[in-house]
């Protein structure tokens, strides 16, 4: 197209340049791709956490595996099953203990049989899984203790020497060998496992007729209890100790005897050892159940004596401890399963101070308990029936996992392979066993964010408590404190890093003189900004805390100096004359800065004692502690700002308007002097309210360091990495983004509006205040929410400068631990794909939301603010 | 107070800065350990992925090594425990130093892959030591009070809490004074050694304040006369001093030396580890076999203790070697 020229010879082109059209395209594309490509990233980070989330609430999975009927007939009727690591073979004992028979899992073909002391027959025998020993007395009184482990070993030798059966195996494949199962394995070694059993020299006790025995296995050495005919129950404590630097092994044993009241109940059926050693159990059939404290084997005394099956109408069949031996699972004649274990309430009467309680009801089988075996590594327990029925529970969260039932009858035994992959029962016609995956049985909602009741607390309490050395722990995954303590952690440091933030921001477009340190006062701000947050939780946690532990008087007392001489040395500014007044205005800012807050700081540090002496009897830690004083402090300190706007409301709605009234024929000065005196009275009248407040409380009976319901305690004990200094760091660091988004939504309010106000002749703190501030309202508010966001995910201030403790408290003295601090510190330590780590992933999907939810909300409440601000 | 605060500050960076103390020379080690001599042929790579608090160790012995064999390279990250499995497996790492043994779990993983299980190298003795401020009189603790002071279950058997240093029968200022208790982050080895030891596998309070590093366990017992802390016993500062301890309430009070840890008296050592992936029966190669020996030679246990932790013994070191088949 032409274009046509203008007389003035200036052109004008009626078409777009195809480089002009070439680059908006292209911009437009890569802007778009920008946006989308964002928008997918957040949608694949959220799909990624869930991914690894999900699987955390997926239901065990079982299968049947083997079901073997080609079994001898005795190892059918077997007291013992146990399974090796691998799933090819398992042992069962037999006659009463004296024989031990080894057999193929897939087609029952046994492997060995042997007699296990040398033709004798046990009077008591007793098998511990996690140890994988066998603890026998016999009638001359003897105790032995055995090793019988399916054991691998790897055959060295020159394949060729082998029999081609063997030779000829594939990676996964079986056979029989040498009284063995050979297995290739996936790197092509050639494995057997075989039962292998090592005797320890057996003990003399010199006393016969050990009718029951029991042992744990400490790292120390074993702990054997043994309960004669006569009722005499005796607690031997072998402690094995290696020297070394010469390899010696030295042993010594040390023990005691009690003796135990047989008249009324008869023989016990059950012995049982704790995993510590430092209880023992003897259990009747008829429920009747004698608690031993032999923490002190030479001075054994009988704790406590109770009734596990207070119905009466049914016998204990079955019982077994679970993993670590401290909870006790009994069944009983009518199906039920129940477990129980010791604990602590206040008040308990009995010698230890502890009392056994049942603490988890698993529920009703259709038949008798007949076997219970309990995994070797979580808290699994397989329940066999008198029916055939076999059931997989985990006991922490109480959930039936898995349910089946075994062709032929009563289950004779029931296990749980060493790695929970397998569970098996034998029954009168044969063995069958399912594979099984519990998946992560451990956490579910309700473990996760309910109330659990676990091994050894006295009531059911939200824990956080993850990782253990080894695997008898109990693993306590509730993610409640962690939200509280993010909660708590945005809290406190809203509370001081708001305020602050949207005073400075207002201060500085609405009352700065100088329009050149405003400019450069924002700047400033944000170069906070980019201080990395571990400098300042380093800071926070060597510097910060340590001064504060030894001021914590003074720095309360700051909150109130401080202000107070900030209105103060503002009054006083309206003494000066007014042409003096009107050519000092602009240096207020400097006058407030290095005579006002200096002035503040120096009163808290010289209030702080007095403070202290008045409210806290002197020592402000011994009162928070609640050893000193009574709770008025306390009080006073929180009522203050309720009775400042108490004051204020007051001050404003009566005095002010009345002193006006008087005021117009007066001097400046006098109307200053006035004002100051009213300033002193109305600070007199805050206190003077807020300890008749403090008082009346106290009076009632409320103490300000009590827990309280919904809230729970306020005040308590002081801890050095507290909520005060993170809040104050972690105030810090949010208030620049805080500053930046105000200021700009302050300044964004159109000048008219401003101009219109003053000119109508309000002054600049009306203009401020009515004006300025609801017009400017949503976008204050969405500078708040991005603070809040930014503190929600704040990780390395929490964790330098708090303990981390997982504490639900709203305490202002001591720590917390946040979601993503606990993300921080554990996932690298954490074993892949375990439930540990899905529930950490589960933690960052929940700060993901929470963070994810507050930006949204925060945008479109802006987005409304920008919409009104174009209206105007 | 100004003052007072900001020596304190100064201290405690101080604290922070100051490498683990050097224990007392090389007399430590067990004259009995045999120098290492380098044979020939050795060359290639080495990498080893695993435990921090290991990480200086390994370091040192890397460099030991590197000055007999300079054609070796020797890559060295320490980012926990808990990475050092995972390395193995995938076989992007020839060793894993770890803090605390392998759990269940992980050797499972490796066994899936290889058939075998990991082998485990005992390579170095730690020490824990429960710390306090250095003006405190305690002069005894048993394990029981250790564990009524950290554990909410108490499973030591202590009958009450103990919640004040009154409770441990100190008088005058620390009779009303609150136990401060400072511990390792849940997921270091020494966090899962203390809990199974100390507080006979029970729960920590909720009270412990879990700090990152050993040196912040220290350096927050030293700024606090209330504190109490646990760590390893090269973290060990002029501001606090590691309580004797006795393993039962009758017991003999066991103070943190050397030669307790070796008779097995105090109740609180452990081994440090290195994993290392060995198929039975067969021959390990060169490069690995001389690292290892040099680990179990005179110079690499000087190298342990010159980070700050007990060197083992030439029993210990011959039971090592034999695992993987090097006499």
């Amino acid at each position: 197209m032409s274009t046509p020229k203008k007389f003035t010879g200036a052109g004008r082109r009626y078409t777009t340049k195809a480089s002009v059209k070439l680059l908006d395209h292209l911009a437009k594309t890569l802007i778009t791709l920008g946006g989308v490509g964002t928008i997918i990233a957040v949608i694949g980070v959220f799909v990624y956490l869930a991914s690894v989330v999900v699987p955390l609430f997926a239901g065990a999975d079982r299968e049947l595996r083997h079901q073997v009927t080609a079994l001898d007939e005795a190892a059918k009727s077997a007291e013992y099953l146990v399974a090796d690591e691998f799933l090819l073979s398992a042992w069962v004992t037999e006659e009463r203990g004296s024989r031990i028979r080894s057999f193929r899992l897939d087609n029952g073909e046994t492997l060995s049989s042997n007699e296990l002391f040398a033709g004798e027959t046990p009077l008591a025998i007793t098998y511990e899984p996690n140890s994988q020993t066998v603890a026998a007395t016999f009638a001359d009184g003897r105790m032995q203790l055995s090793e019988v482990a399916i054991k691998t070993e790897f055959i060295l030798a020159d394949e060729s020497t082998l029999p081609a059966e063997i030779q000829a195996l594939e990676t996964g494949e079986i056979a029989s060998h040498e009284g063995g199962v050979v297995q290739r394995t996936p790197v092509g070694q050639l494995r057997r496992l075989r039962l292998e059993i090592d005797h320890q020299p057996p003990i003399a006790t010199g006393h016969e007729g050990l009718v029951l025995i029991d042992f744990a296995l400490l790292s120390s050495g074993p702990v054997i209890a043994t309960l004669s005919a006569d009722g005499t129950l005796r607690v031997q404590n072998i402690t094995v100790r290696r020297n070394m630097l010469t390899g010696q092994v030295s042993s010594s044993v040390s023990g005691g005897e009690l003796a135990i009241d047989l008249a009324d109940h008869g023989l016990p059926r059950q012995i049982m050892v704790s995993g510590r050693g430092d209880t023992v159990y003897l259990l009747w059939a008829d429920g009747h159940l004698v608690r031993v404290d032999s923490r002190n084997t030479r001075q054994m005394v009988v704790a406590e004596e109770l009734n596990l099956l207070p119905a009466g109408d049914a016998r204990i069949t079955a019982a077994a401890f679970l993993i670590g031996k401290t909870t006790i699972i009994v069944g009983d004649s009518k199906g039920r399963v129940q477990a129980w274990f010791r604990t602590r309430p206040e008040g308990a009467t009995s010698p230890d101070g502890g009392v056994l309680t049942m603490v988890h009801d698993l529920g009703q089988g259709p038949a008798a308990v007949t076997s219970l075996s309990a995994s070797m590594r979580t808290r699994l327990l397989t329940v066999g029936f008198a029916d055939g029925t076999v059931q997989v529970y985990h006991v922490t969260s109480d959930q039936l996992l898995a349910e089946e039932k075994a062709e032929g009858g009563a289950v004779a035994a029931a296990t749980l392979a060493p790695r929970d992959n397998l569970f098996a029962v034998l029954t009168p016609a044969g063995l069958t066993a399912w594979d099984f995956n519990p998946k992560h049985p451990a956490a579910n909602l309700h473990t996760i964010f309910g109330k659990v009741h676990y091994e050894g607390l006295n009531e059911p309490r939200y824990v956080w408590q993850s990782a253990s050395g080894t695997d008898d722990f109990e693993p306590k995954y509730s993610l409640t404190p962690l939200i509280f303590g993010t909660l708590k952690a945005t809290f406190y440091s809203m509370l001081f890093g708001v305020p602050l933030a949207l005073l400075a921001a207002i201060y500085t477009s609405e009352f700065m003189e100088s329009g050149g340190l405003r400019t450069r006062i924002k700047p400033l701000v944000e170069v906070m900004e980019s201080l990395p947050t571990v400098v300042l939780g380093f800071l926070a946690a060597l510097v910060f805390a340590t001064f504060v532990e030894g001021a914590v008087a003074g720095v309360l007392a700051a909150f109130i100096t401080v202000p107070l001489c900030f209105v103060l040395a503002a009054y006083l500014f309206q003494l000066l004359p007014v042409e003096k007044f009107v050519r000092m205005s602009r240096f207020r800012f400097f006058f407030l800065l290095f005579l006002a807050l200096p002035a503040g700081t120096f009163l808290a540090g010289q209030f702080g004692p007095i403070l202290e002496f008045l409210l806290f009897s002197g020592d402000i830690k011994a009162w928070l502690d609640g050893q000193v004083g009574s709770g008025t402090g306390g009080w006073f300190i929180m009522f203050l700002p309720v009775s400042l706007l108490v004051v204020i409301f007051l001050l404003g709605g009566w005095v002010n308007p009345w002193l006006r009234e008087r005021g117009a024929n007066h001097s400046r000065f006098y109307t200053g002097v006035v004002e100051v005196g009213k300033f002193v009275v109305g600070t007199l009248a805050v206190l003077t309210l807020s300890w008749l407040l403090a008082s009346l409380l106290t009076a009632i009976g409320f103490d300000s360091r009590g827990d309280f319901p919904l809230v729970g305690q306020v005040m308590g004990t002081y801890v050095q990495r507290n909520a005060l200094v993170v809040g104050f760091v972690m105030g810090f660091a949010i208030i620049p983004a805080v500053y930046t988004i105000a200021e700009d939504a302050l300044s964004s309010v159109p000048e008219h509006l401003r101009s219109g106000s003053l000119a109508a002749g309000a002054t600049p703190w009306q203009t401020a205040i009515r004006i300025i501030i609801p017009t400017a309202a949503s976008g204050l508010f969405s500078a708040v929410m991005l603070g809040l966001g930014r503190a929600v995910g704040e990780t390395m201030i929490v964790l330098m400068a708090t303990g981390n403790t997982p504490v639900m408290e709203w305490n202002i003295f001591n720590g917390f631990r946040t979601l993503s601090a606990n993300i921080a510190v554990e996932l690298p330590e954490s074993v892949i794909f375990s439930t540990h780590y899905r529930v950490l992933f589960l933690a960052a999907l929940t700060l993901f939301l929470l963070t994810f939810v507050i930006n949204t909300l925060a945008e479109v409440v802006r987005q409304r603010f920008r919409k009104r601000a174009y209206q105007l | 107070m100004e003052k007072k605060s900001v020596k304190k500050t100064l201290l405690a960076l101080a604290a922070l800065l100051a490498l683990p103390a050097v224990a007392s020379a090389s007399n430590l080690v067990d004259p009995n350990l045999k120098p290492y001599k380098p044979v020939s042929g050795v060359s290639g790579n080495i990498k080893s992925i695993g435990s921090d608090s290991m990480n200086n160790t390994m370091t040192l012995w890397a460099e030991g090594f590197l000055g007999q064999y300079p054609n070796v390279q020797i890559e060295i990250e320490g980012k926990g425990s808990g990475t050092a499995p995972p390395a193995m497996i995938s076989g992007t790492a020839h060793f894993g130093p770890m803090s605390r043994p392998m759990k269940n779990e992980e050797i499972d993983n490796f066994e899936k892959r290889y058939g075998y299980k990991p082998v485990a190298l005992e390579t170095s003795i730690d020490m824990l030591a429960v710390y306090v401020n250095k003006d405190n009189p305690i002069q005894c603790l048993t394990l029981q009070q250790v564990d009524a002071i950290f554990s909410k279950t108490r499973r030591g058997g202590h009958n009450q809490n103990i919640r004040t240093w009154g409770d441990l029968g100190l008088t005058g200022q620390f009779a009303n004074m609150p136990i401060s208790i400072y511990g390792r982050n849940s997921a270091s080895g020494t966090y899962g050694f203390f809990k199974d030891n100390a507080l006979f596998g029970g729960d920590y309070k909720d009270e412990v304040k879990e700090q990152p590093g050993s040196s912040s366990v220290v350096q927050g017992t030293a700024s606090e006369l209330g504190g109490i802390g646990y760590s390893g016993i090269g973290y060990m500062t002029a501001d606090v001093r590691a309580v004797p301890l006795a393993s039962t309430p009758d017991g003999k009070c066991v103070s943190a030396t050397p030669e307790n840890a070796y008779t097995g008296e105090y109740p609180l050592a452990r081994f440090l580890y290195v994993y290392i992936n060995h198929k039975p029966g067969s021959t390990i190669d060169p490069l690995r076999r001389e690292f290892v020996r040099y680990i179990f030679s005179k110079e690499g246990q000087e190298d342990v203790v010159r980070d700050g932790y007990y060197p083992i013994t030439q029993v210990i070191a011959k039971e090592q070697l034999g695992k993987i088949g090097v006499r």
